[in-house]
């Protein structure tokens, strides 16, 4: 064993490169994965990560079913006798500004009563920050991170923005907190309800989860109780599309990575095959050979897995600041500005990557086992690449992937259907590449090209892993892309048909009365007015009050009719007659409802049965939401505030009318007025947020590809040394040695390309027809846009180029006589 | 080989090492809240308490919002049929701004009904005694509330804390409170006319003007009532006894070179009460300061001033954060012909909320018909409740003179 041992050492000392590709290779797999898997567990504790700072572990929270709990709420039940100890909150999305650029960062402002709770164990220790923040009308107090985050200081100034206010405040202590408090900006909760419009409001109520008895045992009228375990439930249910499929990316990631080792591993057991084969002659086991490479590989991945857990970390935190404006938009929570992982999630990443290894290392392990003793020629028939027995049964999972595909209910189960269609997909594309290649070879003449063809082609089971890890990640890219553009086309369309009414009114974080609405709706110039107003039930899904003028509902999309109804025509009279209710597409499909059954909604007198009239299209929220008429939601939840105006006119002089309406209400200075375009921009916006992520993740698997690609070539370079040296012997300048390498790596970067087009159009087309309607509930209109593969194109171009020229640089330096002496 | 070797452990252990301190979670402190800002010297602005006033009731037991600080301050021990208790109950109010300042104030526009100008908490606790088969049991709670919202308050009528009260009866006060471990519910009836401490409800408590408060007491209420257990298991006593309630008011009172006070509030079997309380100035000598009262069955009044008693530790218990307490004592008016030991009923009875005193019941005993030590004193002729602050070390001297109840038993 120690002489196995030695030889291990002195090979991986003379072959410093291609091990340390290797051990890239590896921890770049790893970082991936692992750097998706510790942010989502970031953006999924954000939601009780900070309350658990303020009011401990286990609460319960009670929520309004409108949008927000009125403070007479709080004192009705802390007054009742045997009340639990009760933590009123204020929470408000903000914009930070920066002091030096137009950036703002998306954080949330958690207005608490720093006397509650003060028997707990209490982020904010110390007696003088809460005393300073009840006393003073614009204290905040930051954590660390988030002062590391602003590059503020203690006593510092932050300019808030909220819609179109600012409002400075007064930084009066950074506090050492887990970063559950991380992007909070903590404050009395009577700075927050004065500076930003909730005077006389509350968000929600937290308790310990010993209270949830008693509070289910008062009589509930516009709020209900939520354990954080429910919360953190719906908030994984939330947000579960947009995890999944990045779980997804990470994975294949990961197998990108493992591709690069194999397809390292595998060259280097060749090149050493004379040296196992005189070990073998001297008494050394077939056992024992496989042990001392499995050794290797161990170590390798112990290695690889450890640096890719470090760079994983590190990539968590940059996913996680790219993420969290988004995130904050679509779910309104500000996740923590870093992860907080554990022993456990290390350890078992870490084992997952080791498993991996060394089953993706199988094959290579058994080709080291057959290594007959005293065999001392190189076999380039080598077996590597991936066996032919696995492409010829590879069909069956292929089959199995689209059988799954087309049936499946369920997200995880369609991803994993699309992972046995492209693991067979990636065997074939490249055998089919390199097979059109060997047929190409017969019109290219007998130049340096066909050479360095025919050169490409001997060596094509070494590189085969390789083209199909370029390919896999080529194809992701542009799959991906396609997918995005698509929707990003249809969600264009859709705010476009939504928005009907020419100018839209909001009241920066507090509803509309009815005095306003009246008189909104009074002034001259104003043909009609519809409304909206958004309530939370303990459903699973909120409710829309909706009023809607004839010209608003040209903006629903149907998607299916009540029977009864017979058109889509009498859906407004039915409507607003309080026959039925309308849902969104994502409810029908999370529900499994249709139009014309009926559905439950929690109101607050109780539940209600409603017949659904239609089915209308919807991209706002994955977890759908019923509308209602507002004379029927008034009935029911007696609330007669309106989130939001829309407003229609009936004169060309639209500014005059807009002058007439602000300057009427001008007591109220926070009154927004956004025209439809602009909404329009805004959801483009969040949109384009959204999925920078997915950018991110597919240029990061692009990168691990090269690796596997330059890997490979660089491999290739060494293996052919010999004849390099003899075409250099032969009289073949340096010059067009290089030119012969990048020939090759160019060739090989277009032909991963090439695969990559088919490759992509079946991702797009799984993620636009499956995926994404049972992650998120909706369905997309397939399209095809080409810029993503015009761009794959490129980059595919820019990757040869790359990989080609250090193993050209390396052998234009090194003398051709070395070169011959060293075979 | 080896050295190979060393250099990939090495590397492996800097990657757990890295890992590890990525792991690493920061868990809140225990919060140590002690409200130095709202308890520090009163600022300008607020009503001082330079002279005796005369005294108007019931007007007087509603808040007096114009001074710092206030409290409403019920102590008492109590008999079920199988074990003997004491209780307290205790609202404090702390004005944050004084009366008319605005300079804090929000825009009155759209100013939240939080940014209040006072600060209650209310501490409410329990001394069960035990009984032949279970061990004594402390019980204490505490809550904060800002007056608004009607969350907090007193009036002549009633004082409360959410949903903690006391409310007035055609004969005294009905306390109701209630935690997850125990509920109290007591009718507490006064047999004894208000006593008016120092001169007239004035007592000076250090040598500046203003270093004094109004300070009156109910020193002998007939408590009838029950008190319920919910742990260590659900028990419903019927309890009768004795109880004490001591008002005050003022700002800024105490002196900065006062670092506690030891408070005693005893009802003797003979019909008398007694309530001498020993500020204690920094190098643990007696303020001159010192006071009390003797009250006599008929309501007559011996004010008492630091020359006519004397009090001393006898025994210290070092509670489990290593704090030492002198909880027993022996209390000597040798113009009154009294010299008694105190001995408390046990002696984990000390506060563990965001205020660190001890607070119990106590039993009294005569010292002439006793041993000299307290252990062994057998003839009780009295019980009452002890006060013992500014022991723990975490206050500042000053901070702890000011932190709670500063005339009470100073």
């Amino acid at each position: 064993m120690r002489l196995l041992a030695l030889s291990s050492q002195r090979f991986i000392q003379s072959h410093p490169g291609q091990w340390l590709m290797a051990l890239i290779g590896m921890a770049a797999g790893v970082a991936v994965m692992s750097g998706v898997w510790l942010m989502q567990q970031a953006l999924l504790g954000s939601l009780e990560l900070a309350t658990a700072q303020l009011v401990g572990q286990s609460t319960v929270r009670v929520q309004p079913t409108a949008a927000r709990l009125p403070e007479s709420i709080y004192r009705d039940l802390a007054i009742q006798p045997g009340s639990p100890e009760l933590y009123p909150l204020v929470e408000v999305n903000v914009r930070v500004a920066s002091p030096d650029s137009d950036v703002t960062t998306p954080m949330r402002v958690l207005g608490i009563d720093p006397l509650s709770g003060i028997g707990e164990r209490h982020a904010l220790a110390g007696t003088a920050i809460a005393g300073t923040l009840i006393g003073s009308s614009d204290a905040v107090v930051i954590n660390a991170n988030t002062a590391k985050q602003l590059g503020a200081s203690v006593d510092d100034t932050l300019v808030v923005e909220q819609a179109s206010r600012r409002i400075a405040l007064d930084i009066i202590a950074i506090v050492e907190t887990s970063p559950g408090l991380d992007g909070r900006l903590i404050m009395d909760i009577s700075t927050a309800q004065t500076l930003f419009g909730w005077v006389g409001y509350l968000s929600a109520i937290e308790a310990p989860l010993s209270a949830k008895a008693w509070l289910d045992n008062q009589p509930a009228n516009g709020w209900v109780v939520e354990t954080s375990a429910e919360r953190r439930a719906s908030a994984a249910d939330l947000s579960r599309g947009m995890r999944t499929n990045l779980l997804a990316m990470s994975l294949l990631a990961l197998a990108v990575g493992l591709l690069v080792v194999y397809a390292v591993l595998s060259f280097l057991l060749v090149q050493r095959r004379k040296t196992l084969a005189l070990m073998r002659a001297i008494g050394v086991t077939q056992a024992q050979v496989v042990m001392g490479l499995g050794a290797e590989v161990m170590g390798l991945a112990l290695l690889g897995g450890g640096l890719g857990l470090i760079a994983g970390t590190e990539l968590a935190n940059a996913l996680l600041t790219l993420v969290s404006a988004p995130y904050a938009a679509i779910y309104q929570v500000t996740p923590a500005s870093v992860v907080t992982p554990t022993w456990g999630l290390y350890l078992s990443l870490w084992a997952m990557a080791l498993v991996m290894a060394l089953v993706t290392l199988a094959s290579v392990f058994k080709e080291a086992f057959q290594v007959p003793p005293g065999q001392l020629a190189r076999d380039h028939s080598g077996p590597s690449g991936p066996p032919t027995p696995w492409a010829r049964w590879a069909v069956l999972p292929a089959v199995a992937g689209i059988l799954i595909l087309l049936s499946a209910t369920d997200l995880t189960i369609a991803l994993a259907g699309l992972f046995l269609v492209l693991a067979p997909l990636s065997i074939w594309l490249p055998k089919l590449g390199f097979w059109g290649l060997a047929h190409l070879r017969h019109h290219l003449g007998d130049g340096l090209i066909k050479r360095a063809w025919l050169m490409l082609l001997s060596a094509r089971h070494r590189l085969m892993p390789a083209v199909s890890a370029l390919s896999l990640a080529l194809a992701l890219s542009a799959g991906i892309g396609m997918m995005v553009l698509g929707f990003r086309g249809a969600v264009g369309d859709w705010v476009e048909r939504l928005l009907q009414a020419e100018v839209y009114l909001t009241i920066n974080n507090e509803p509309i009365t009815q005095e306003i609405e009246n008189f909104v709706v009074q002034t001259p110039g104003i043909e009609a007015v519809s409304s909206v107003r958004r309530a939370r039930t303990s459903s699973g899904f909120d409710v829309l009050s909706y009023q809607l003028p004839p010209q608003a509902w040209a903006g629903f999309e149907w998607l299916s009719v009540a029977p009864s109804l017979g058109s889509p025509q009498a859906i407004p009279a039915a409507f607003e007659s309080g026959q039925g209710v309308l849902i969104t597409e994502p409810l029908a499909s999370k529900q499994n409802l249709s139009a014309g059954e009926e559905i439950v909604v929690i109101t607050p007198k109780g539940p209600e049965t409603f017949e659904i009239l239609a089915v209308f299209r919807d991209y706002a929220s994955e977890q759908g939401a019923v509308a209602i008429d507002d004379g029927l939601y008034l009935s029911l939840w007696e609330d007669p505030l309106k989130d939001s105006l829309g407003l229609y006119f009936d004169s060309d002089d639209i500014e005059a009318t807009l002058g007439e309406i602000k300057e009427g209400l001008g007591s109220k200075e926070s009154i927004t007025l956004t025209t439809r375009q602009s909404i329009k921009d805004q959801t483009l916006n969040v949109f384009d947020q959204t999925f920078q992520i997915s950018w991110a993740l597919a240029w990061l698997v692009g990168l691990i590809a090269s690796i596997a690609l330059i890997s490979a070539l660089l491999a290739i370079g060494i293996e052919r040394a010999r004849e390099y040296a003899t075409l250099r012997a032969l009289g073949l300048s340096p010059k067009q040695l290089s030119r012969l390498v990048i020939a090759q790596t160019l060739g090989m970067a277009v032909m991963a390309a090439l695969l990559a087009l088919p490759l992509s159009l079946v991702i797009h087309t799984v993620l636009s027809a499956i995926i994404q309607p049972l992650a998120f509930g909706w369905h997309i209109e397939w399209r095809l846009p080409l810029m993503p593969w015009a761009v794959t194109g490129l980059i595919a171009l820019g990757i040869g180029l790359i990989a080609g020229l250090y193993p050209a640089w390396a052998i234009q330096k090194t003398p051709a006589a070395r070169l011959l002496r060293s075979l | 080989m080896k050295k190979t070797l060393i250099f990939l452990l090495g590397v492996l252990a800097l990657i757990i090492g890295w890992l590890h301190l990525e792991t690493r979670t920061q868990t809140p402190s225990p919060s140590g809240w002690s409200l130095s800002t709202l308890l520090g010297d009163a600022p300008e602005g607020f009503e001082r308490v330079t002279a005796p006033v005369p005294f108007n009731f019931p007007a007087d037991h509603a808040a007096h919002l114009g001074f710092r600080n206030e409290w409403w301050y019920f102590t008492g021990r109590l008999d079920a049929p199988d074990r003997e208790l004491g209780f307290q109950f205790t609202l404090f109010r702390f004005g944050a701004n004084p009366p008319g300042d605005d300079s804090q104030a929000t825009p009155a526009e759209a100013s939240s009904a939080w940014a209040s100008d006072h600060l209650w908490m209310a501490h409410l606790a329990l001394s069960d005694g035990g009984t032949a088969t279970t061990p004594p049991r402390f019980y204490q709670a505490e809550r904060f509330a800002r007056d608004t919202l009607d969350l907090a308050g007193a009036t002549e009528q009633k004082w409360w804390l959410k949903d903690w009260q006391v409310v007035a009866t055609d004969t005294g006060w009905r306390l109701d409170a209630q935690t997850d471990e125990f509920e109290l519910s007591l009718d507490l009836v006064p047999t004894r006319p208000i006593t008016l401490q120092g001169d007239q409800g004035f007592s000076q408590k250090g040598p500046e003007v203003g270093n004094a408060s109004f300070y009156y007491s109910l020193t002998r209420m007939q408590a009838t009532g029950q008190v319920v257990l919910h742990t260590p298991k659900a028990e419903r006593l019927s309890v009768e006894g004795l109880a004490w309630l001591d008002r005050e008011w003022g700002s800024g009172q105490l002196s900065d070179t006062q670092s506690g006070w030891d408070w005693f509030a005893i009802h003797l079997d003979d019909g008398r009460d007694l309530m001498v309380y020993r500020l204690r100035n920094l190098d643990d000598s007696m303020s001159s300061f010192s006071a009390g009262v003797l009250v006599e069955p008929d309501g007559t009044t011996h004010h008492l001033d630091h020359s006519d008693f004397v009090v001393a530790p006898l025994q210290w218990w070092t509670d489990s954060m290593g704090v030492a307490w002198p909880t027993h004592w022996r209390v000597t008016l040798t113009e009154h012909d009294l010299s008694l030991i105190t001995r408390p009923l046990f002696e984990e009875q000390r506060w563990r909320q965001s205020v660190a005193y001890w607070e119990g019941a106590i039993d009294v005993f005569d010292a002439k018909r006793s041993r000299t030590d307290g252990e062994n004193a057998s003839t009780q002729v009295g019980r009452g409740y002890l006060e013992l602050s500014g022991y723990a070390g975490r206050e500042t001297p000053r901070r702890r003179a000011s932190q709670k109840r500063p005339t009470q038993g100073e």
